[in-house]
């Protein structure tokens, strides 16, 4: 963000995002007949402020990728092919997951109770899973060790399609998306789309924005062992373990050791992975 | 997926404004080639398999009684749609519907689409030899067909030729603009009139809500080159659902989003919605190789003097199952300045193309004046439009407007309007028709730069 001469704030750098004033400086003098503005070849993406021709969301000066969803902005020849959808700048988004309308289809979790402490271990049955959505992110506890890894997985991705549970057309697999880590900090690590039902800790809204994540998706338990079991809050598509291809019955704790996968959504896979 | 073109974008302007001045106008020039590297169209009787992702055509010819008088209008319908056929790129999907108060899907018959090559071809050139023409008018129906026919194939590029020689007199004007509404946005149309007893206004509307063209076809001999040219430009579109994203800041109007080149179409009523509140987008359906200019004025809150603002940012957005894929930007920009002779000049183009524009509405308005009787209102646009025609070199126009107002033989211009019953009522279509092409440069300065 940066904020123009009359105070406003702005993603773009060029011009103001709401009054237009140029941010760049003084008035260039200028052909007074016409400028040409070219789009779509060579340096068409070289100025701060452009949109990033995937995404939208203006590009920020000094940068060889986009911040917001890693497209390469030296590789010329790929201009026009990187086609997912992602939010930018007013762009509008084809997202909706899979299942339709909004994601979390039931009641969501109840709000009121605290956040539960250590469980007691039963891999197999624990009662289900009280988390107050809109409880923000604790005072961190001492972290962990543990990360989890998202990124997209094609092999998933290939599964769920083979499964015939998606139009390939329709969620194409995004060509451009980067890796993330999230610290596993805390005993309640929630995963899925921050926004009208509260924050997550591992927030995968991107983009690229994966359709078939819920916004209260699953959540990462730590076990008194301190390894890690996932529960998934029912979910409108499931979430999936490792090779499996039937999704796991929600609010049911099972264990994840450090190298496995969570899958979520249509092509998102998180892979736990302990730092000593 | 299929490749988007290469999109070019030329801003034209006079960024200069005098303290306190609040309009800002710009030609926008875009101008695409092709992703596949090679012409567009393919040659007539030689389909190849045709640029872009999935295509739809389905060609809607008029099988009202009134084809057949003189019968040389249906003769010319079913060769100029035979000429369709084969101009159509091998893979193609495409129909054809015999449009009378109802409308029929003379091919294919089996209820789903099949693609063109050799033998849907043939088979379809049969069928078409079989029409003949009896029953009414309801060009709504044929558009309600169309649209059931693309429905199942909702992610391809859909282009429909629509072929009238009447006015819609077999349902309601409310029952035409609901097919209308129900049509925007899933397909385009070029629509054409045969000889003269169609209603211009009609077919405009059908032709302006589906960002496509009409024209008048007077000798039934022409039909067919022209379906072939359409058919042509048709098979060439290699992205289906383009739309003009303009950003302008919080604060500014918008006075007009205007297409002005190849053909005048106005779409300041289109604007939906582009994302957020600052920010519209206005359709400008299906591209392949070609450019087109639009004519954009913005009025601005005033900076102060020495300062810059954007007055407007220009994207190109493709919408598909893919999702928005942006295809390049201009900047509309303002800047505000004591220097009279920086602001006091107007831009070339932006002048070239308000003259062109005024023109056409002369034309109209002038052409209406003459239908109703009002011969000194008749007078006075059609004089406006001969100087206009004059001015910027267009003969083509001049020869028209000579044919339906008496002129000056030395100066050319017009004296007074003809009565309607001195005037060829195709000759009036004609010279309104005609004006909504526009040209890029104006032929007698030779540039359309200031």
């Amino acid at each position: 963000m940066a904020t123009c001469p009359d105070g406003h704030q702005t993603v773009a750098t060029d011009y103001c995002d709401e009054c237009g004033l140029s941010m760049g400086g003084p008035v260039q003098v200028s052909e007074p007949v016409s400028s040409a503005g070219t789009g779509g070849a060579a340096s068409a993406y070289g100025s701060p402020g452009d949109p990033c021709p995937n995404c939208l969301i203006p590009r920020q000066a000094g940068d060889t990728f986009c911040e917001a969803c890693g497209f390469p902005f030296d590789q010329e020849g790929s201009i026009g092919t990187g086609v997912w959808p992602g939010p930018g700048a007013g762009g509008t988004t084809g997202t909706d997951p899979v299942g339709g309308g909004d994601p979390v289809p039931g009641p969501g979790p109840v709000g009121g109770d605290p956040t539960p402490g250590p469980l007691e271990v039963d891999p197999v049955f624990v009662d289900p899973v009280t988390i107050d959505p809109v409880d923000p992110v604790g005072a961190p506890a001492a972290t962990s060790g543990w990360i989890a890894v998202a990124s997209a997985d094609r092999a998933y991705y290939d599964a769920v399609v083979a499964e015939g549970e998606i139009d390939a057309a329709a969620y194409p697999f995004p060509p451009y998306c980067p890796e993330r880590e999230f610290a596993l900090d805390g005993d309640t690590v929630r995963i899925g789309r921050s926004g009208k039902k509260g924050s997550v800790e591992i927030d995968l809204t991107g983009p690229p924005t994966d359709p078939g994540i819920s916004h209260l998706h699953a959540v990462l338990q730590r076990r008194p062992d301190g390894g890690w079991s996932v529960v998934d809050l029912e979910s409108t598509n499931g979430t999936v373990l490792n090779d499996d291809t039937a999704p796991l019955p929600p609010n049911q704790a099972f264990p994840v050791e450090a190298g496995q996968r969570v899958h979520v959504g249509v092509w998102t896979t998180l892979t736990l992975i302990q730092r000593s | 997926m299929s490749q988007y073109p290469d999109f070019a974008f030329e801003i034209n302007q006079n960024e200069y404004l005098a303290e306190g001045a609040r309009e800002v106008h710009a030609v926008v020039t875009l101008t695409a080639t092709s992703a596949t590297g090679g012409a567009a169209a393919p040659a007539y009787g030689a389909p190849a398999p045709g640029a872009g992702g999935e295509k739809v055509e389905v060609i809607i010819i008029d099988c009202s009684g009134s084809m057949d008088y003189p019968r040389t209008k249906m003769m010319a319908a079913k060769e100029a749609t035979k000429v369709a056929i084969d101009t159509l790129s091998d893979g193609t999907y495409f129909a054809v519907v015999a449009g009378t108060e109802g409308a029929r899907v003379v091919y294919p018959t089996g209820g789903h689409l099949l693609r063109a090559d050799y033998q849907s071809r043939a088979a379809a050139k049969e069928a078409v030899s079989r029409l003949h023409a009896n029953g009414g008018t309801a060009m709504g129906r044929w558009l309600g067909q169309a649209g059931r026919i693309f429905d199942a194939h909702p992610n391809a590029i859909k282009h429909a030729i629509l072929l009238t020689d009447g006015k819609d007199e077999s349902e309601t004007p409310a029952d035409l603009a609901r097919a209308i509404q129900a049509s925007i946005g899933t397909f385009t149309a070029d629509c054409r009139g045969i000889g003269e007893d169609w209603e211009i206004a009609e077919v405009k509307k059908i032709a302006d809500a589906l960002l496509g063209t009409v024209g008048i076809i007077r000798e039934p001999e022409r039909l067919a080159e022209d379906f072939r040219e359409m058919t042509a430009n048709s098979m060439g579109k290699e992205v289906a659902d383009v739309a003009l994203r303009l950003w302008t800041p919080k604060g500014a109007v918008v006075r007009f989003v205007k297409q002005v080149n190849p053909t005048l179409a106005d779409l300041t009523g289109k604007r939906a919605d582009g994302g957020g509140p600052l920010i519209g987008d206005y359709p400008t359906g299906a591209w392949g190789a070609e450019s087109r200019e639009y004519h954009i004025c913005v009025e601005v809150e005033p900076g102060n003097l020495n300062t810059e603002k954007l007055a407007g940012r220009v994207t190109l957005v493709a919408k598909d199952s893919a999702g928005v894929t942006a295809l390049g930007e201009g900047k509309i920009r303002a800047i505000w300045t004591n220097e009279e002779e920086k602001t006091g000049r107007i831009n070339g183009r932006v002048a070239h193309y308000t003259g062109q524009a005024e023109m056409a509405a002369a034309i109209e308005e002038g052409a209406a004046a003459q239908e109703a009787g009002d011969m000194p209102t008749a007078t006075a646009r059609l004089g406006r439009a001969m100087d206009l025609a004059l001015e910027s070199g267009r003969e083509d126009t001049v020869k028209m407007l000579r044919k339906i107002a008496e002129v000056d033989p030395d100066t050319q211009r017009v004296l007074r309007a003809k009565s309607k019953s001195d005037v060829n009522k195709g000759d009036v279509m004609e010279a309104v028709l005609d004006s909504t092409k526009t040209v890029r440069t104006n032929k007698r300065t030779g540039g359309s730069g200031s």
